[in-house]
């Protein structure tokens, strides 16, 4: 096999597998805690992160444990191959540096935590919910632009993932394949346009999940616990 | 009343419509037909305002109510259902763009068309057919008074495309919605159309008889599946496929053997994962899979004719993608005169054409194609399948996904499959 028909395959798997630990999931209660929340369980945990080996596995089982009770253990699996690119990278080029195994394995565990813990905040981010928030801000038009967001961006990375598969099939180039899905977005900025064009004004409505609100203010609690410990 | 009288609409300074008039009463609906190419959606364009707010151009004529005011009451479901749709849940669509709030009234409104078992679910990982229900939905409870409709069963099976015809006439009687429908089917439409207008090279005439007849008559008496069918095959086993996202399998037990010389048509309703078992083959002639094996031995050649043409495209122009033999395929298929023009100004039907030029001209032992017909007028869906029959005498053989019945007829052996019911 080719190098360049290897760089397509590799491209085609990543692409796969961003979409897949992101985008691909339906709407679940899962996903309806206040984003403020959220990002407040992303910051303290970037930031507990930051102590030692202990405090890194603890920040690791608070995402697993995220991931699995608000329902969506199988996305583990994803996010972690995902996760794992920069761990396996910092681990490489930390490795001369440290001249440590076990400096660069901690190295390389935190970045990988850290990636995680991104992964996970972006895949309960409901864009429906940043929509409604900014519908209460009276922000014209507004409303519109994350659910949109999260409409197009999936909808680009699947045409791409297809137009490498043919590419690969055909055997072209894969910046021939990557022009074309260039080319494609470009198309579809004016095909939303016209599409979105005749629709009425975007209303969100919102619902937020007290269940899963609960257990993710507990997993804050106890990591600012952790954080306030170490200080 | 809709009234429109001599209007005129140039885009990119070509004329496109011509001196076009016409009435349509309150609660009618309208049939709007013509060969592709003639100005059928720019029509539509206009009507809603998007010719020239979005895409520019110049209109002139007279309409009452005035365009101006048509563009506030009008509501245009484009060709491409995909553009429709803004936002991420099934849920989310129909709640922000309509009065619908209520779970229940919801599910109600989606069980119409089979939709309501995925109200929870993403709308990209929606099949095409499926997308063009969620998006007819929206139109008709959106309070708009005038709905535009451009091809809107080209991704539907022959019930789903009977379900929303009914609909169509059903909300026109009752809630007295107008509708104007660009498709080619005026069977589908029969009585239930109160006029069909025919459009041809941007000049409109009202017609009785379907200007396609003899076409349509042709392909019904005279098409019939190849008789090239070679000992080498391509056997397909898939026991079971399941997304990561479902907890029922998509596909279970697909199994056939697709010959060179030979067309297999896998048929079933939208959303029963035609699509994915073509990318699944695909996927697996790349890997020379034991899942896939050709009876000769060897790794199977063969190529994948997405439903978005342009997915397939890898070349600026046409001359450029065909090979030398293509050239007379582009001929064949109607687009010999646009061989040296970009392909993103050819319209949606030119580039389905052109990739199909393109994959038949390319020497693939096997042809993987995804709704090769869809939006194309029956004299171009003939060529098209013309062709394919041209192309299993070289020792082509195909497999297709296809709602189309003209399509079934040139298939040495349909393939059903069915979806069991999923939770998303």
């Amino acid at each position: 096999m080719s190098v360049l028909r290897k760089i397509t395959e590799v491209l085609r798997l990543f692409t796969l597998l961003l979409f897949r630990s992101i985008f691909i999931y339906g709407d679940i209660e899962g996903r309806h805690v206040p984003f403020l929340i959220n990002l407040a369980l992303l910051i303290t945990q970037v930031l507990v992160a930051r102590g030692g080996y202990e405090c890194l596995v603890v920040v690791l089982a608070s995402v697993l444990f995220i991931y699995a009770v608000r329902g969506s253990g199988k996305v583990i699996t994803y996010s972690s191959v995902l996760a794992l690119i920069p761990s396996t990278w910092y681990f490489i080029v930390s490795l001369p540096f440290t001249t440590s195994l076990v400096t660069s394995a901690v190295i390389s565990l935190r970045v990988f935590t850290v990636s995680l813990s991104f992964l996970c905040f972006f895949y309960f981010l409901n864009p429906v919910e940043i929509s409604f928030l900014l519908r209460l801000l009276h922000l014209k038009n507004a409303p519109l632009y994350p659910v949109l967001t999260w409409r197009v961006i999936p909808h680009i990375m699947r045409d791409m993932e297809t137009a490498l598969l043919v590419g690969e099939m055909k055997r072209v180039e894969t910046w021939k394949s990557l022009a074309i899905t260039v080319l494609t977005t470009e198309e579809y900025v004016s095909l939303y346009e016209e599409g979105l064009f005749s629709k009425p004004e975007y209303r969100p409505s919102y619902e937020y999940s007290i269940k899963h609100t609960l257990i993710t203010v507990l997993v804050l609690v106890a990591l600012i616990m952790l954080l306030a410990l170490h200080a | 009343m809709l009234e429109v009288r001599n209007v005129n609409v140039w885009v990119n300074s070509h004329h496109i419509l011509k001196e076009v008039s016409f009435n349509v009463d309150d609660g009618n609906v309208v049939l709007l037909v013509g060969p592709s190419g003639s100005g059928k959606s720019t029509l539509l364009k206009t009507l809603s305002g998007v010719i020239p707010s979005v895409i520019k151009g110049v209109v002139k004529g007279f309409s009452n109510p005035s365009l101006e005011i048509l563009k506030r009451k009008t509501m245009y479901v484009h060709q491409e259902p995909w553009f429709f749709v803004s936002t991420p849940y099934v849920w989310s669509e129909v709640t922000g763009y309509t009065p619908i709030m209520s779970l229940g009234s919801l599910k109600e409104v989606l069980e119409e068309f089979k939709l309501s078992q995925h109200v929870f679910r993403t709308t990209y990982t929606l099949s095409a057919g499926e997308i063009q229900r969620l998006a007819f939905v929206i139109a008709v409870n959106s309070g708009k008074e005038i709905i535009l409709l451009d091809e809107p069963t080209s991704y539907l099976d022959r019930r789903n495309s009977e379900t929303l015809v009914r609909f169509v006439n059903k909300v026109s009687k009752d809630y007295g919605k107008t509708f104007i429908v660009v498709d080619h089917d005026l069977t589908l439409w029969g009585e239930h159309a109160s006029k069909v207008l025919y459009l041809c090279d941007g000049r409109l005439t009202e017609t009785s008889r379907n200007p396609f007849d003899e076409i349509i008559d042709y392909m019904t008496r005279k098409l019939s599946p190849p008789e090239s069918r070679s000992s080498e095959c391509m056997r397909i086993r898939v026991n079971s496929f399941k997304f990561p996202d479902s907890k029922e399998p998509l596909l279970t037990d697909v199994s056939f053997d697709v010959c060179r010389g030979e067309v297999v048509v896998v048929k079933g309703s939208s959303g029963s994962g035609k699509t994915t078992l073509l990318k699944l083959i695909a996927s697996e002639c790349l890997r020379n899979n034991e899942k896939i094996i050709n009876t000769a031995g060897k790794k199977c050649k063969a190529v994948l004719v997405p439903d978005n043409p342009l997915l397939y495209l890898s070349s600026p122009t046409p001359v450029d993608e065909v090979s030398v033999s293509g050239l007379k395929y582009l001929e064949y298929l109607g687009i010999g005169n646009k061989a040296e023009t970009p392909i993103m100004r050819l319209s949606s039907g030119e580039r389905r054409r052109l990739a199909i030029a393109s994959a038949l001209s390319g020497g693939y032992e096997y042809v993987l194609m995804d709704e090769p017909t869809a939006g194309l007028d029956p004299l171009n869906k003939l060529h098209v399948i013309e062709a394919i029959i041209k192309a299993t005498e070289f020792g082509a053989g195909f497999v297709i996904a296809s709602h189309d019945s003209f399509v079934e007829k040139i298939a040495n052996k349909v393939v059903c499959i069915e979806r069991s019911q999923k939770n998303y």
